[in-house]
């Protein structure tokens, strides 16, 4: 024991700590460009995702293509991504070729029949693919070399069926038709029934279908595998698993949102607007702890029917210590119908920097969208140029008349643009954006497909509108709101109107977290007094919400929605124009009693970037909003 | 008139097609035209860039024997580039037609490449040459010109690549028949790489099917993807010995995107239809 120990510690370092023996090439770094390469050679009807870690070879659904997360940079960087690129490649020829279509693999021996189809069709897409796109034969033809070599090394697993045919077709050159090969060594049960011809035969037609009989043949003969085969790692697998779950992405037929022993459904059929569901409280700040797949269960909403009038904790007026360093704004008690004075204290903070490699793969996964925005807004850019030599304009161009008489002396045609245009850009917009930071942003969209949570929607449509604005010159501020109750309203600076939109501002995008409480009313009334003192013609108010104000001390149900509704309503009255955008398909319900506003779901997203982004994005306005409805899409 | 500077002037867009020049019909565009051109209606082309619009038209000028008079229309194209101006030569005053007046009374076929590019007010001046009257006035001389029934207005539009700023009014829309373009099917496209290029059959399927997977890329990154132009240019490197992956990267990754990105991607195709 002692022994080894010392040996081990005389022993010189592993080589894997060796710089570059465990560099990996990430997926990530290559998305961009493997999305698109897989898009044309796909024509368009695949996409590329990460497979879970610690995968080696690609698989495919028929509809996306899962890609290890990593690979090792053997033998160089450049090697990796060729196979990255070989194994996108070998999946998207067998989804296309209807290799995935597994109908007549037999029931009673289903495991074994699946394997040796595997093991068939694997060879049989090799060699169309070699014949389809002969720039990855060479590549292809170098990998099937090296995997006979370490299979001829390995003497353990030699003695299977499966395994010795796959040496043999591994043995087999990709380029002149396999029947024209001759191949001694045969193990004898491949050459009755004249097996191995026919499956020669098979492995050069244009078809997969006799492969799939073939593979019950041998199934039936062998029974079973002994050893599960393993494969060459560059050839997607065929997972049943992830076949059956097809049906799941098309029809969107997801179980509906829970309902539990909640009443709420019964509540909107009433058609009420003003009956919104009202969390309890003591659910809100688990679901914004449960980050897990389980917040998404965890949305159990109790009706919240006309609550009860205030209480009496609620008409104590804020104890100075409360107050201190705070800004002061007053609510709207509707069960009163008057406000309450100094009600609400907001207190600004700088938001929290996050990683900002966030920002740039949500950039390196939208680039092309991204870039089609910015153009969008190029349009809008207003040009303010002093246009000389014009047919018509406000001035006379002294310069061109000059020449044009000096010309007309020389006796000359004289020029006809004689006029100079000013085209006025005046820099007149502000921008506020107040984004919810409460507890519920951190849900799960239950009729989004990808099951992303509120806040991901939310920070891509921030980093959308940050990188669109960024060709205009509009000035615009982010904030983020969220609170514990009105003696701690926050708002979270996530840029001002004066900073760049930079490194800082892209972490602190990235460190967006959810928070607590949805207390929309003090948030706008603090922002819309910033934005009222910003010096513009135009100014703008966004609000991006999940929708439902809530807090804990009563802020919900009707109060929170009329107490809203009245901060916009001041907020229009300051000569702002106001706008809210919700993630949220229910908002519908009671929205448009606050404010008109857009909903950010992924079906209605799509549906308006189709209007708005192509055709009529006109007005600033639209063109905002547009770019915050995509990031649904 | 002077007639020797007035020669001068227009002589540089008025083309005689004397040989028959390459085009294979994708449907029956050629039909099409032709009947335009026996019932004097106007044509509009359609389509993405290097699919053979100018081609095809210089095609049908020569099956129907008429000079062909081309003006590609840049953003500074006033009415008067195309109707013509007084020039002063030597204490003199002197009308000279534009391409369009003269086209009128030349009879030939007049074609305005890539009309949007054109400021708004001129495209309004050909509005009384595309309905059944056929006329043009010359404001400035006061004339009157009536369009023999020889002479035809073409018009070629690209709506892929326009901004929202710039797209065509309805109002002169819709006074054309639309003769949409897009790439030839591949059988065809093969043809025609193979003999605009001189590259043998097999590498022009290749460079078509080259062409097949960037055009994929459209909608994601790439406005106007690879053309049959392209792909002859590429054609034609390769056949002066340029190897041909090398000459893809040159003739159609480099041109097509600056974004790197879908540069990497179109690279990525060319190795995987073109071994070393």
């Amino acid at each position: 024991m002692l022994r080894s120990v010392l040996k081990r510690l005389r022993a010189p370092e592993p080589v894997a700590e060796q710089p570059g023996q465990h560099a990996v090439v990430e997926l990530a770094e290559l998305e961009t460009v493997l999305a698109l390469y897989v898009r044309a050679l796909s024509a368009g009807s695949l996409r590329i995702a990460a497979g879970p870690s610690g995968t080696r070879s690609p698989a495919t659904d028929g509809r996306a293509v899962f890609l290890p997360p990593a690979l090792p940079a053997r033998p160089s960087l450049e090697g990796a991504r060729r196979r990255y690129r070989l194994m996108a490649a070998w999946a998207v020829l067998q989804a296309r070729t209807g290799c995935l279509e597994l109908a007549p693999l037999p029931p009673e021996s289903p495991a074994s029949a699946l394997a040796w189809y595997e093991l068939l069709h694997g060879e049989w897409v090799d060699r169309r693919l070699a014949r389809e796109w002969p720039g990855l034969a060479p590549f292809l033809a170098e990998l099937r070399r090296e995997e006979l070599v370490a299979r001829q090394a390995r003497r353990s697993a030699s003695n299977g069926l499966a395994e010795q045919v796959l040496r043999h077709l591994l043995d087999l050159p990709l380029h002149p038709p396999a029947a024209s090969t001759v191949t001694s060594e045969l193990p004898p049960a491949l050459l009755e029934g004249q097996v191995w011809e026919r499956l020669l035969g098979a492995l050069d037609g244009a078809d997969p279908e006799p492969l799939r009989e073939l593979a019950l043949d041998l199934a039936a003969r062998m029974l079973a595998l002994e050893h599960p085969l393993d494969l060459p790692a560059y050839r997607a697998r065929i997972r049943p698993e992830l076949l059956a779950r097809r049906p799941l992405f098309e029809a969107p037929e997801l179980p509906d949102r829970p309902v539990g022993p909640t009443l709420d459904r019964p509540a909107a059929r009433r058609g009420d607007p003003l009956v919104v569901e009202a969390r309890s409280p003591a659910q809100v700040p688990q679901r914004a702890r449960g980050s897990g797949r389980g917040g998404r269960h965890a949305v159990q909403l109790s009706l919240g029917d006309r609550e009860a009038p205030p209480t009496l904790a609620r008409l104590t007026p804020l104890s100075e210590a409360e107050k201190a360093g705070a800004s002061l704004y007053p609510e709207w008690d509707c069960w009163s119908g008057s406000y309450l004075p100094d009600w609400c204290a907001v207190r600004e903070t700088r938001a929290r920097g996050g990683n900002v490699d966030l920002v740039e793969r949500i950039l390196r996964q939208h680039r092309p969208l991204v870039q089609h925005l910015k153009q969008q807004f190029e349009a809008l850019q207003p040009e303010r140029l002093r246009l000389t030599r014009q047919l018509d304009g406000d001035e006379l161009d002294l310069a061109a008349i000059v020449e044009a008489t000096a010309d007309r002396r020389a006796g000359l045609s004289p020029g006809e643009k004689l006029y100079s245009r000013t085209l006025e850009r005046e820099r007149s917009i502000a921008l506020a954006c107040l984004v919810d930071l409460s507890g519920s942003t951190g849900a799960w969209i239950d009729d989004d497909p990808r099951n992303e949570q509120v806040i991901e929607v939310t920070r891509r449509a921030l980093v959308f509108l940050c990188e669109a604005l960024s060709v205009l010159e509009d000035r615009y501020a982010i904030f983020g709101f969220t609170g514990t109750t009105r003696k701690q309203c926050q708002i979270r600076i996530i840029k001002g109107f004066d900073e760049p939109y930079g490194a800082e501002v892209k972490g602190r995008i990235a460190g967006l977290s959810p928070g607590a409480y949805t207390r929309i009313g003090p948030a706008l009334r603090h922002v819309s007094g910033i934005l009222a003192r910003q010096p513009a013609r135009l100014r703008l108010l966004m609000l991006i919400s999940d929708g439902r104000p809530n807090d804990f001390d009563g802020y919900g149900g009707r109060y929170g929605i009329e107490d809203t509704r009245r901060a916009l309503l001041e907020a229009r009255q300051r000569g702002l124009a106001t706008f809210a955008l919700t993630i949220d398909a229910e908002a519908r319900d009671y929205m448009p009693y606050m404010h008109a506003h857009l909903s950010l779901g992924a079906g209605a997203a799509s549906a308006y970037r189709e209007r708005a982004v192509s055709h009529r994005m006109t007005t600033r306005v639209s063109a905002y909003a547009a770019v915050l409805s995509v990031c649904g899409a | 008139m002077e007639p020797s500077v007035n020669a001068r002037w227009v002589d540089a867009q008025v083309t005689e097609v004397s040989e028959e020049p390459f085009y294979l019909p994708v449907r029956d565009e050629v039909a099409v035209f032709e009947a335009a051109y026996a019932r004097r209606l106007p044509v509009m082309l359609k389509g993405p860039t290097g699919v053979g619009k100018t081609r095809f038209l210089r095609y049908m000028a020569w099956r129907l024997g008429r000079p062909l008079v081309t003006v590609a229309c840049h953003d500074d194209l006033t009415a008067s580039d195309l109707l013509g101006r007084y020039l002063i030569t030597g204490g003199e005053t002197v009308w000279i037609d534009g391409p369009l007046t003269h086209a009128v009374r030349i009879g030939a076929i007049c074609y305005l490449d890539e009309i949007v590019e054109a400021r708004k007010d001129t495209t309004v001046v050909i509005h009384p040459l595309t309905d059944d009257r056929r006329r043009l006035r010359l404001e400035k001389t006061g004339e009157l010109l009536v369009a023999p029934p020889e002479f035809m207005l073409v018009i070629s539009y690209n709506p892929g690549y326009q901004s929202l700023t710039k797209n065509l009014k309805p109002s002169t829309r819709q006074r054309f028949v639309a003769i949409d373009f897009d790439f030839p099917p591949p059988d065809l496209e093969v043809e025609i790489v193979a003999h605009e290029s001189g590259v043998d059959r097999e590498m022009a399927r290749r460079l078509v099917k080259l062409g097949g997977l960037i055009r994929n890329l459209r909608d994601a990154g790439l406005d106007e993807p690879a053309s049959t132009r392209l792909l002859v240019y590429a054609g034609l490197l390769i056949h002066s010995g340029i190897a041909p992956r090398r000459a893809c990267e040159l003739a159609i990754a480099a041109p097509i995107s600056d974004d790197p990105a879908v540069r990497e991607a179109v690279l990525d195709l060319v190795a995987t239809v073109f071994a070393e």
